[in-house]
């Protein structure tokens, strides 16, 4: 996978939650589902490349998945990772 | 708390239309519309959020347009009904706003003109005492005896035939086949037939002739001329043989005298044709009343000096053949065969709107003069006559009506049916000369 198609990868899934829209008024943050192998500094530089905006912080955290059962069967949605992106000032991105 | 008035501008020069100007500033379309999408964010529900906690900016990203295009109809509403309260405006139908018309300016402000159709301001002419000339004739005793001939042939009873077979008063129960080169090109079971009632395209001569005199099992064939809806493409229009298979035949035994005055339940002769004259008489006279009202009111539309709006005749037209090619569609007409008709049929259509607009307006006008209201009792009243002769019942009839928005057509029908009967009744009767 070339650079760029991981770049466009890292950022292909904004989180757009009621959390997410208070966290983007409060401090100008920007969540992201992002693969599980991605690294805060390539994620830095996908938001920048990507959306040329200036990122001040990248915050990340693995999500459990959810506990599934279907009858009898017993299963498990997968692990995710959430990037929380803070943008500097004046910068914004239009997710949607 | 968004303003209940709108800046608008009623230009009313022009007879029977009012020419409306609406303006409204970017700061408060912005404010309106900004309520809006607070308002949509509180009953909207998206995956993510908590119901009723989506941000109005993202409801704004996902459904502005919507919001927007909602926000422009409220203020055509709001202006519209400001611009029929402020200037005293009776208006003949909604305005219609064309789509591409509902577009916000540059500067982020709203503005839009659009026309109603007014009401056209008229005076009726004088409609009490108006003389009218009666066509009732009396019923003659030539009248009296058809009728009741009539009901003797109505109330035979069928005998099966004897060895002289099938004569002129009889009925036979037959299957008929029209067979093109030997084939059946179309077949008909249990029909009844007498010998004077031939199926269609057969010679009513020939079928006389063949049918006269059968009896049961047995079969009868003519000439006829294949009917054009026959699905045999090739044998439309051509000659062919009618077979007709008799299953049954009768002879129609009409009552005795005896018979028939006990079941019309009179004494004798002279009670029967007493209570036959008295229900011609009645049938006459209702039917002359008929005609009496509706001359009236067609004597009434024809003598009121009255402008229709040009724009809302057009639209009547266009309804009334959209209408009619609709019910061509149905019948199967094809479409260039419609669009030719449809041409052909614009001037009566026209006219029939015209005379209709006329009618609706002049009974308006003269309920409201004579103080003719239609009653929710009355409305009531015709649910319950309606229910009865479709054998249904009441709240059957009422949701019907509700929903498919006949209760005012049928107001507008009550209130005719007044205004015919106050014509009536003010009118001079002559007798007729």
């Amino acid at each position: 996978m070339s650079s760029i198609d991981r770049m466009y990868r890292l950022v292909a899934r904004p989180v757009i939650t009621e959390k997410g829209s208070m966290d983007q008024a409060d401090r100008n943050a920007y969540h992201f589902r992002v693969p599980l192998d991605a690294n805060k500094v390539e994620i830095r530089q996908a938001v920048e490349r990507v959306f040329g905006v200036k990122v001040t912080a990248v915050n990340t955290s693995r999500v459990r998945g959810k506990s599934r059962r279907r009858g009898w069967v017993a299963g498990q949605r997968p692990d995710w990772k959430k990037a929380r992106v803070t943008l500097g000032e004046g910068h914004t991105i239009d997710v949607l | 708390m968004p303003p209940s008035t709108v800046q608008v501008n009623v230009d009313t020069s022009e007879a029977s239309l009012a020419k409306v100007s609406l303006s409204i500033p970017p700061e408060e379309f912005e404010q309106e519309y900004k309520g809006a999408l607070r308002k949509v964010s509180r009953n909207v529900t998206m995956k993510g959020f908590r119901p009723g906690k989506v941000p109005p900016a993202l409801i704004e990203k996902r459904m502005g347009e919507q919001v927007q295009k909602d926000v422009m109809e409220e203020f055509v509403r709001r202006a519209y009904k400001q611009a029929l309260d402020e200037n005293d405006l009776s208006p003949l139908s909604h305005p219609r706003v064309p789509n591409e018309a509902m577009t916000r300016g540059e500067d982020g402000g709203f503005s839009l003109d659009f026309e109603i159709s007014l009401k056209p301001k008229f005076e009726l002419p004088e409609y009490k005492n108006q003389v009218i000339e009666s066509e009732l004739e009396p019923v003659l005793p030539e009248q009296v005896e058809a009728t009741i001939e009539q009901l003797r042939r109505e109330r035979a009873t069928p005998e099966p035939v004897g060895d002289e077979g099938l004569g002129e008063q009889g009925m036979a129960v037959c299957d008929v086949a029209f067979l093109y080169e030997g084939e059946p090109v179309l077949e008909r079971t249990g029909l009844r037939l007498g010998i004077h009632t031939p199926p269609p395209g057969v010679d009513p001569q020939a079928f006389e002739e063949a049918l006269s005199g059968c009896r049961d099992e047995e079969v009868r064939e003519c000439p006829v001329t294949l009917p054009e809806y026959i699905e045999t493409e090739e044998a439309r229009g051509k000659e062919g043989i009618c077979r007709i298979t008799v299953n049954e035949a009768y002879d129609l035994v009409p009552p005795s005298d005896e018979e028939l005055w006990a079941l019309l339940e009179v004494s004798d002769a002279e009670a029967l044709e007493t209570r036959i004259k008295e229900k011609l008489e009645e049938a006459a006279e209702k039917r002359e009343r008929d005609r009496i009202e509706a001359a009236l009111l067609d004597r009434l539309i024809e003598e009121t000096d009255l402008a229709l709006p040009a724009p809302m005749l057009e639209e009547q037209t266009e309804i009334r053949l959209r209408n009619l090619a609709e019910e061509m569609v149905r019948q199967g007409v094809p479409p260039e065969t419609i669009k030719d008709q449809l041409e052909e049929q614009r001037e009566t259509a026209r006219e029939d709107a015209e005379k209709g607009m006329r009618a609706l307006l002049i009974v308006e006008a003269l309920g409201e003069k004579e103080g003719l209201l239609v009653t929710e009792d009355e409305i009531n009243a015709e649910l319950e006559n309606i229910a009865s002769r479709n054998e249904t019942s009441v709240e059957e009839v009422r949701k019907y009506y509700v929903e498919n928005g006949l209760i005012q057509q049928m107001s507008i029908e009550l209130l005719e049916r007044k205004v015919r009967r106050f014509l009536y009744d003010q009118a001079e009767i002559k007798e007729p000369s």
